[in-house]
């Protein structure tokens, strides 16, 4: 079908050839989003890098503090939990084990690690 | 005429929008690599940290390398190794998940236990005198007959207190030294006598061996014993069976030098373990920088004087040691020379003589002490020398050679 506007002439598309295009968006659409959630997901999230930097800082207070006691915290919204075991063999070595949950007891990160007992001092 | 032909137009779309997605997945899945080998490289380091604590431990022997899984779980397997490096110990750890590796050398070294003693001379019923300007600060082990000020050649003590410290009486004997350790020394020094060894000449002019790799013994031959202009580093132990020369253009950064007698020429810098049996001779204006020692141990079978003679103007960081297992009437003997600084320790099983203005900051233990004057020798006299303990750095690492005087092990310093 051609319809002539002026001297220019215009092609129109058929009704088909619209739905079918209409349809290859919507699926591209579809696919796209899937593929941007999907890595959206997969990425690392605020939280949880956050937790690992805290973590960090937390295990070199508590070494410092050199009191290698059981202990849960919290900090901002994350839990934090610290347990501490003798190293067999090494009586001067304690085995550190620092883990942090979000809100929602979901595990995020975790650290373990042998320190001196004698590092606080 | 422009053609509206919405299929085409779609399909484009989709081919973009399909690009666009593909492109962000690559990011994520680059960002999600990147992100988890920084969490194995986080871990591996905290292995390490773990591997390291473990080796610096007395109950982790010198001597053994293993290989084992840190907590128990995945993720955590770690190599340890102790030997002995010189008068030091040696630890080099390895940690790794999968094909990803981490590793570390270092040097270790115990804490003095005593941080307050700056010296002990045996007591053979005379007393320890002091004149000019000499300073003696920390905790002096002293003969019971004291110490007391002297007038030599026109000068006298010139301070009123004669120890800045606690004195305390010293035993007829020198400190006990381990003699385990000392045998791994002389165990390094068999090599002077293994006459199979295959001599050889210095390899080109300079020999770097890293200390994660097996150690390096070279056999000097004959008239190839000068290291001028050569540059050693690291993992390498060189053995020479006449007398070993060091020049000021020779670098040595943490080698370990063996030969009768070893000389080091004036002007020299650099960081180096030297093991002798006769003697050590350095020049003047000559460096050694922390963590180095000069020793000299006496053969059982020697009739003659060990020594250890130290130039005008030097600045050592080490520890210089000279002995003799059992007393003969030749002690040994170390000589430091005018406006010389010792930090670090000074032991003699015979003589320490001091030159004028010579400065130990540190410990210095002697069975008799010796001061030159222009016209005399005087024994047992401090003549414008000063000990001085607390200028030592609160973070110098002491040895395991003097036995009940040390603590636990820690990093002395970082190797490659």
């Amino acid at each position: 079908m051609q319809v002539g506007i002026g001297r220019k002439g215009l092609k129109s598309s058929s009704i088909i050839e619209t739905i079918v295009a209409v349809l290859i968006l919507l699926i591209s659409f579809a696919l796209g989003m899937m593929i941007y959630n999907k890595v959206m997901q997969s990425t690392y999230a605020d939280v949880r890098l956050r937790a690992n930097l805290e973590q960090g800082l937390i295990a070199d207070s508590l070494i410092q503090a050199g009191t290698f006691e059981h202990e849960l915290f919290k900090r901002h919204d994350l839990s934090f939990e610290v347990n501490y075991k003798a190293q067999e063999g090494y009586p001067e070595l304690l085995v550190m084990d620092l883990q942090c949950f979000d809100g929602a007891g979901v595990k995020l990160s975790g650290i373990t690690k042998i320190i001196r007992r004698g590092d606080g001092e | 005429m422009i053609r509206a032909s919405a299929l085409y137009i779609s399909l484009i779309l989709s081919m973009l929008i399909v690009l666009i997605c593909g492109s962000i997945l690559l990011i994520g899945y680059t960002y999600r690599m990147e992100q988890k080998k920084q969490e194995r490289r986080e871990r591996l380091g905290n292995n390490l940290a773990s591997a390291r604590e473990m080796v610096l431990q007395e109950s982790f022997k010198t001597g053994v390398s293993e290989d084992l899984s840190l907590f128990g779980l995945e993720q955590d397997s770690v190599q340890l190794e102790k030997k002995n490096w010189g008068i030091y110990e040696l630890g080099v750890m390895k940690a790794w998940i999968g094909t990803d590796t981490l590793r570390s050398a270092l040097l270790m070294a115990p804490v003095l236990k005593d941080s307050l003693r700056a010296l002990y001379l045996s007591d053979e019923d005379r007393p320890l005198s002091i004149s000019g300007k000499s300073l003696i600060k920390g905790t002096a082990y002293l003969p019971k007959s004291g110490i007391r000020a002297s007038y030599v050649e026109g000068s006298t003590y010139t301070d009123k207190t004669l120890v800045y410290g606690t004195t305390r009486d010293s035993g007829r004997n020198m400190p006990d030294v381990d003699m385990s350790l000392l045998k791994n020394v002389t165990d390094l020094m068999l090599g002077l006598k293994d006459s199979t060894q295959k001599k050889e000449a210095f390899p080109g002019d300079s020999l770097v061996n890293s200390f994660y790799r097996p150690e390096l013994k070279l056999f000097l031959a004959a008239g190839h014993a000068d290291l001028s202009g050569k540059i050693i580093k690291g993992n390498v132990v060189i053995v020479a069976d006449t007398s070993l020369i060091v020049d000021a253009d020779t670098q040595l950064d943490k080698v370990i030098l063996i030969a009768p007698h070893v000389a080091v020429r004036s002007g020299f810098k650099g960081n180096v373990q030297v093991f002798a049996t006769d003697s050590i001779t350095l020049g003047d204006r000559v460096q050694l920088d922390y963590p180095s020692a000069l020793l000299v141990l006496k053969n059982d079978t020697a009739k003659f004087q060990i020594r250890i003679d130290i130039g005008k103007n030097c600045k050592l960081s080490a520890l210089v040691f000279a002995y003799e297992k059992e007393r003969s009437t030749l002690m040994p003997l170390i000589a430091i020379g005018s406006e010389t600084v010792i930090n670090g320790e000074v032991f003699a099983k015979g003589y320490l003589k001091f030159d004028r203005k010579s400065l130990v900051q540190g410990t210095v233990s002697a069975i008799r002490f010796m001061a030159r004057t222009s016209s005399s020798l005087y024994e047992n006299y401090l003549i414008d020398t000063q000990i001085n303990r607390p200028a030592l750095s609160r973070y110098y690492l002491g040895t395991k050679l003097f036995v009940g005087q040390t603590l636990g092990n820690k990093v002395l310093c970082r190797l490659e």
